[in-house]
């Protein structure tokens, strides 16, 4: 039987402000980039803030409706990165298969002879002692389980779910805390008045493979909390980007070619630090009326020089970009990733 | 129209005019091929605006006249019928083609002949005499070194250029560079020198396969457009406009090492060490090292890759210099090998990080140029 640990950070961002800055404690507090005025997105909102109905991804100026007394920070990601790594540390000291999937959130896989309980027990002691940060742990015979667990008993949680009561546990759950089941997903399966992940484990597999393929199968293994997908330890990213909104819905050519070249720069400097070159470069636009276009140019060689990603990038912009219609959004993104090796095609000059 | 015609004939000619016919176009017509009766015969004509294929194909015509039909249903239909017959039928008011072989019958629905581009065909102008087995030996030598993206026009094309009784193909992608010379039969009076497209080429190349006299090559006067008059085809191409690279350039005067290896020993041991390369951009190591006391001279073709792990082969070589270590592209090296045509391949260096050009030992109309792999530590 295998043992794994979920961990999610509460409120990560929030708490590593908080904690930077005592005075913020108590305090509905938003981490989000941009005015409430503006078009800013609540990336992390404290427990405090979240009371008021405000919860990440939702509009910045939406959450200060709600919650107007609320202190918005702009967000530091390269604290939190730092405070994350140091909680990823600790991870490692219990084993070597850890698998990190965002920012604040990971997997560790305890070898069975070990206690697991124990060690999650440990690991919460720890990152609260050691690092302050509050976070939840569940441990569970999978990935799937013990994602879903973490989540039912955030913030500050703990939860073992005893191998063979998977799906006893997950049966009174709602179903959109089953990962994958989405808008789309859910209003198919309403025709058999699924709720509840219990709901869904009744339904056959066959009915749920004639409506839904392959994924008919997923969504029937999920819902016993069945799941053998391994701990991934490290991923090789599918591609890099960055996307800005603008404040105002703009036509002015130098602004938004600043900005990709920026961004472009930004790109380049992320690869390199990741030790990959992009064949496919990848440019974003919105207009004002969320009509979405990618456009993409593909090298004959891997790059991750800045200087040739903006070229790329401002090619595709002219070509593609009528000032005519304002631009709501603008990205760049870098697809196509191979090691950068050490090996590199000569070119003639000429 | 109606018109018989041997299904061989038609599937053939059909064949050879696919590659004209536009895949994604917004103009319908462009996906169609034409079909016409011209003085006893059948023209089949197909083009995307950037190439245009015309054939004529023997048959029997009861009645005169010409529509246009999507070339993918025709060309599929006709494929699979028997080895017969056809019989073909237009009824000009629904543009709809009747076709009839052995058991099988097909209306297909056609857009009227009027609507398919008037395909350029060129005056009684100079004409270059090209003999058909050199041509096909220089396309096949110089198009594969040619560009596929668009990033620069130009070097999706070939620099042909005729002076006297030489003629002179080159055609470089930024990493590499083919050039092959060839003397004509018939001297031109004035110098011709433009750009064409290598696709156009290779077209060329392609279809020739039977041709047994002379190709005849025409510019038009305005010089935007190429012809080549083959038996029964006809292929004109627009030409690439823009100046070409000045490419003698990049061929090396001088070099250090002089290494001279069997062309299919080499072509073996790059295909084995291909197989590690893939995951390490392709990169394959050559280590020249001259005879010693200890033995003859031998070249060593390495690829290492992190993944699946690596290998060693080793050839003779007649070395003339000093010890080399350059790495090259496995797939540059596989296509000047094949198309080598030549037992023999001498490779002359000048450094890891300088062009290796590659010339067929023996014969001196043939000369290509590759631009190392830089393989850092």
């Amino acid at each position: 039987m295998r043992q794994i640990i979920h961990l999610d950070l509460d409120a990560f961002f929030a708490s590593v402000e908080t904690l930077l800055n005592p005075e913020l404690r108590g305090k509905p507090l938003i981490v989000a980039m941009g005015n409430p005025q503006g078009r800013g997105v609540v990336s992390t909102a404290s427990y405090e803030a979240r009371r008021f109905g405000v919860h990440s991804a939702m509009p910045l100026r939406a959450a200060a409706r709600l919650c107007p007394q609320a202190i918005i920070v702009p967000p530091r990601h390269r604290v939190y990165s730092e405070y994350s790594q140091r909680v990823m540390n600790v991870l490692h000291e219990y084993s070597p298969l850890v698998g990190q999937v965002s920012i604040d959130e990971a997997y560790v896989e305890i070898p069975a002879e070990q206690d697991a309980a124990r060690i999650a027990r440990e690991i919460q002691q720890r990152i609260k002692t050691e690092i302050e940060l509050d976070c939840t742990l569940a441990v569970a015979s999978n990935k799937l389980v013990a994602k879903i667990a973490c989540n039912a008993v955030k913030p500050r949680g703990f939860v073992v779910v005893p191998p063979g009561a998977e799906a006893q546990f997950l049966a009174p759950l709602p179903i959109e805390e089953l990962p994958g089941a989405g808008k789309v997903t859910r209003a198919k399966l309403a025709r058999w008045n699924v709720k509840t992940i219990g709901d869904l484990a009744r339904v056959s597999a066959e009915e749920l493979r004639t409506e839904f393929g392959k994924w008919g199968s997923y969504l029937h293994e999920g819902a016993l909390g069945r799941d053998d997908s391994p701990v991934v330890t490290e991923s090789k990213p599918k591609s890099v980007s960055q996307e800005n909104t603008f404040e105002r819905d703009t036509r002015d050519v130098a602004q938004v070619e600043k900005l990709l070249a920026e961004m472009s720069a930004g790109v380049a400097r992320d690869l390199k630090r990741e030790g990959y070159a992009a064949r496919t470069i990848v440019l974003k636009l919105r207009y004002g009326d969320f009509t979405t276009l990618t456009r993409q140019t593909t090298l004959r060689v891997p790059t991750d020089d800045g200087d040739e990603m903006r070229a790329c990038a401002l090619q595709l912009l002219r070509q593609h970009w009528s000032p005519r219609r304002a631009l709501r959004l603008i990205g760049v993104g870098a697809h196509n990733l191979s090691e950068a090796s050490s090996a590199r095609q000569l070119e003639f000059r000429m | 129209m109606k018109v018989s015609c041997l299904q061989e004939n038609l599937a053939k000619g059909l064949s050879i005019i696919s590659r004209a016919v536009a895949s994604r176009s917004t103009l319908p017509v462009l996906g169609n091929v034409l079909i016409a009766t011209d003085q006893g015969r059948l023209k089949l004509a197909a083009t995307n605006l950037e190439l245009a294929v015309t054939c004529w194909i023997g048959a029997k015509v009861d009645e005169d006249g010409a529509t246009t039909v999507p070339a993918r249903v025709l060309g599929d239909f006709v494929n699979s019928l028997p080895p017969e017959r056809i019989d073909m039928e237009l009824n000009v008011r629904t543009q709809t083609l009747h076709l009839k072989c052995a058991r099988y019958d097909a209306n297909i629905k056609g857009i009227d002949a009027s609507e398919f581009p008037i395909i350029p065909t060129i005056g009684d102008g100079k004409r270059i005499s090209l003999e058909p087995e050199t041509l096909r030996e220089m396309i096949e030598q110089v198009t594969f070194a040619a560009a596929t993206d668009e990033s620069r026009p130009v070097l999706t094309g070939v620099a042909a250029k005729f002076e006297k009784d030489k003629v002179t193909f080159a055609a470089a992608d930024g990493f590499r560079l083919s050039v092959r010379n060839a003397t004509l039969t018939a001297p031109v009076d004035q110098p011709v020198s433009v750009i064409i497209p290598a696709k156009a080429l290779q077209e060329v190349g392609r279809v020739s396969g039977d041709q047994e006299e002379a190709i005849e090559m025409a510019v038009t006067e305005n010089r935007s457009q190429v012809l080549f008059r083959l038996t029964n085809i006809e292929i004109v191409s627009q030409l690439i406009d823009g100046v070409f690279p000045d490419f003698t350039r990049i061929i090396p005067e001088s070099h250090a090492t002089r290494t001279v290896v069997s062309t299919a020993e080499l072509q073996n041991a790059v295909k084995a060490s291909s197989v590690f390369a893939r995951e390490s951009m392709n990169t394959i190591r050559l280590q020249v090292a001259p005879a010693n006391e200890l033995g003859g001279g031998k070249m060593t073709i390495t690829a290492t890759s992190a993944e699946s792990g690596d290998n060693v082969g080793d050839i003779d070589a007649t070395v003339d210099g000093e010890s080399v270590e350059i790495a090259f592209n496995a797939r540059y090296l596989a296509d000047v090998l094949n198309n080598l045509r030549a037992p023999q391949i001498a490779i002359e260096t000048s450094g890891s990080s300088s062009p290796g050009v590659f010339k067929a030992v023996g014969r001196d109309d043939f000369t290509h140029v590759i631009m190392p792999m830089h393989v850092g530590k």
